[in-house]
């Protein structure tokens, strides 16, 4: 049974809070999390320390409320996705009429980065509707920037306020419309040098012996796990690019700064699925399953749409934030 | 018969403005060879050697950007291969790493064979996939006449007589008395229309020892076993004597080749066979698994397991049939470059068939991160470095 703002609401309630003081935010959160409480539902914070802290100090003693370690749940968005899935069908399993969870993203998520979080939230919006979850994503309008701001408002359906208030998001888009909209690329400074390898209609192998030879020739080269990672999100993608793609694919890789990004452009259109890399899919005939472990084997993953083709952007290493 | 011309790819390598600057590739790195047979050079020229490698050939004068070499072919030792394509100012920073020893390229379009020996000469057991009968035959002389220079007995089994090797094999036989045998493949292989796996792997054993007995350095044959594979049901018949026979050769005093004419055969059947070789030339083929040794791992797999073994794999998996012992069934991979969830889905249904889990033994990193997001939960790993 549902309750609070989301009774009588089927699947996911999902709601930004956008905060410009720790009383506006305790305003919003402490009845949301002692709702919850009162309930009997799973009650969960996935704050970073401070506010965190500021939640916990908040709360009555004892107050069963459990505090999620936010690091590695938000370290990549398909990642959380895969996280808070498992998660949720256990609550939901064990019985759970509703599930409560605030969280919120750390600065360094709202740089180059953003781009990969906006299709997180969106794309969430879908990914945890099976779920009876009402959950709130807080941000800071004093520090988040106004571009970041502008994606919450298209990517959280309502805004939570104050005073139990909840209003509906008049600029707010479904994901299958935003996710398939073209979203600015931040290039990453790296490159702006010419690539450390540039080629023609590679096939995986190909491909994967390129991003080897470039991660062995950089002179702060990745080693290890990271180049592990990268090797197979190009073979995936490069993959793709063959299989559900057009040619011609050209594939550039650069490196410096400790970190290689690899760009992979075909002539195609790019998947028509929307969650297309975001969601984990059955089938292993499609693209989303190689876009899938894309997405959850580097640090850093674009995808751009555009007139003369279709380009998927993946890094090593930890990434250009800005 | 058009010479054969042997030619290092290290062109690209002494250029002076190389794209990628940094630390010498380690020269740790046993032999690599490069082959750029279906290449077609391009403000290129070939010459015979450069100062500062020491390779047998080389493609030189790589001073335009449209310069290229067509596609190039990098062979590991370990009888994987990487195609690095349009070999040029785009790949030479590849190439560029590659600065390690011997490095051998045999080019140009009409010498199919000597890269075929080349290969061959890393390996114990390998598979020549052919077009050209002559080229075959060019390429079964040198290596058998190495084994004569070597002190091995040899031997020539192909079905309908020696061919275009008649006259070298008597001319041989004259010059070594008893190292030199011509074996009809009829008589070699088949008891009847079928070929019995556990006689044939008998038939060599035998005949190993008894080179050695004779004073011989071990055994050394070519086998054109085109015949042999020419249905689905005798390949499969062959797939399980080359597994059997692999495993012997891979200890013994023996060496051996099994020419495939691919005409005949068509790419695929060829690459069913090929994948079972510790090496060969067999396009599209780059991963191998042939059987472990007795009391050891159930299987060998090696080289690079993407969306090009979609089919393959699984065949071949059915071919080496590794056994579980113990509730599983290990596979010694240290040789695995590359394991895409492909095949990891594949390993995990053969495992589910065999009511048993499969264990990679790999130095490879992200494979149990991979397997558990594809739900291969019956695919585990033993990290081995």
């Amino acid at each position: 049974m549902r309750t609070g703002a989301a009774a009588g609401h089927t699947g996911y309630f999902h709601e930004a809070i956008r905060y410009d003081s720790d009383e506006h935010l305790l305003a919003v959160v402490l009845p949301f999390l002692l709702g919850g409480v009162a309930a009997g539902e799973p009650t969960m914070v996935a704050f970073g320390e401070r506010n965190a802290d500021l939640v916990r100090a908040a709360l009555p003693a004892g107050c069963p409320v459990t505090f999620l370690e936010g690091g590695d749940v938000y370290a990549r968005p398909v990642g959380a996705i895969r996280s808070y899935r498992n998660l949720l069908a256990e609550h939901a399993g064990a019985g759970a009429g509703q599930i409560r969870i605030v969280g919120e993203l750390s600065a360094a998520q709202f740089g180059a980065t953003w781009d990969a979080w906006a299709r997180y939230e969106s794309a969430i919006n879908h990914a945890y509707d099976e779920f009876p979850l009402w959950s709130m994503c807080a941000y800071d309008e004093r520090t988040t920037p106004p571009a970041v701001l502008a994606d919450v408002a298209r990517t959280h359906p309502r805004t939570a306020l104050p005073h139990d208030r909840h209003v509906p998001s008049p600029q707010y888009v479904s994901p299958e419309v935003f996710l398939l909209q073209d979203r600015p690329a931040v290039t990453d400074p790296i490159e702006h040098a010419p690539p450390v390898a540039d080629l023609l209609d590679p096939r995986p192998l190909e491909a994967r012996a390129a991003v080897r030879t470039a991660a062995a020739s950089a002179g702060d080269g990745l080693t290890g796990r990271p180049v592990d990672e990268l090797v197979l999100s190009v073979s995936e993608v490069v993959t793709n690019a063959y299989v559900h793609g057009l040619p011609p694919v050209r594939m550039r890789i650069w490196a410096g700064r400790g970190r290689m990004v690899v760009s992979v452009e075909d002539g195609g259109p790019g998947p028509k699925n929307p969650f297309a890399g975001l969601l984990p899919t059955s089938s292993t005939t499609s693209a989303g399953l190689g876009l899938w472990i894309a997405h959850q084997s580097c640090s850093h993953i674009t995808l751009h749409r555009a007139a003369t083709g279709y380009t998927v952007r993946m890094t090593a290493g930890p990434p250009y934030t800005g | 018969m058009r010479p054969h011309i042997s030619i290092v790819l290290a062109a690209a390598l002494v250029l002076p403005t190389l794209a990628v600057a940094g630390p010498p590739a380690s020269a740790a790195t046993a032999s690599i060879t490069y082959e750029a047979e279906s290449g077609t050079l391009q403000g290129v020229t070939v010459a015979d050697a450069v100062p500062g490698f020491s390779g047998t050939g080389y493609v030189a004068g790589f001073d335009d950007p449209a310069d290229t070499a067509g596609q190039v072919t990098r062979w590991d030792d370990d009888g994987t291969a990487d195609h690095l394509r349009r070999l040029g100012r785009r790949c030479r920073s590849l190439i560029a790493r590659e600065r390690v020893t011997d490095q051998r390229l045999c080019f140009g379009n009409e010498t199919r064979a000597a890269h075929q020996v080349t290969a061959a000469a890393t390996a114990k057991h390998s598979c020549w996939s052919y077009e050209d009968q002559r080229q075959f035959e060019a390429s079964a002389r040198t290596f058998l006449a190495e084994g004569l220079a070597a002190g091995e007995r040899i031997w020539y089994a192909r079905a309908g007589g020696p061919g275009g090797l008649g006259g070298w094999l008597d001319e041989a036989a004259r010059a070594h008395p008893g190292a030199v045998r011509f074996v009809p493949l009829e008589e070699a292989y088949l008891a009847g229309q079928r070929l019995d796996p556990s006689a044939q792997v008998g038939t060599y054993t035998a005949a190993t020892a008894t080179a050695v007995a004779d004073g011989y350095a071990g055994l050394r044959v070519v086998a054109e076993c085109t015949p042999l594979v020419d249905t689905p049901d005798r390949l499969s018949s062959f797939a399980a004597y080359e597994t059997l026979v692999d495993r012997f050769i891979a200890t013994a005093p023996m060496r051996a080749v099994c020419g495939f004419d691919r005409g005949t055969l068509g790419d695929r059947a060829v690459a069913e066979v090929a994948c079972l070789h510790p090496a060969s030339n067999a396009g599209g083929v780059y991963f191998t698994l042939r059987a472990g040794p007795p009391g050891g791992p159930a299987a060998i797999l090696a080289g690079e397991l993407d969306v090009a073994a979609e089919e393959l794999f699984p065949a071949a998996l059915a071919h080496v049939r590794p056994e579980p012992t113990g509730g599983t069934i290990v596979f010694d991979a240290a040789g695995l470059r590359f394991v895409d969830h492909r095949a990891l889905l594949q390993l995990h249904r053969y495992a589910e068939r065999a009511g048993a889990d499969v264990v990679l033994r790999t130095s490879l990193g992200i494979v149990t991160e991979l397997a558990a997001m594809v739900g291969a939960g019956r695919v585990r790993v033993e990290r081995v470095q």
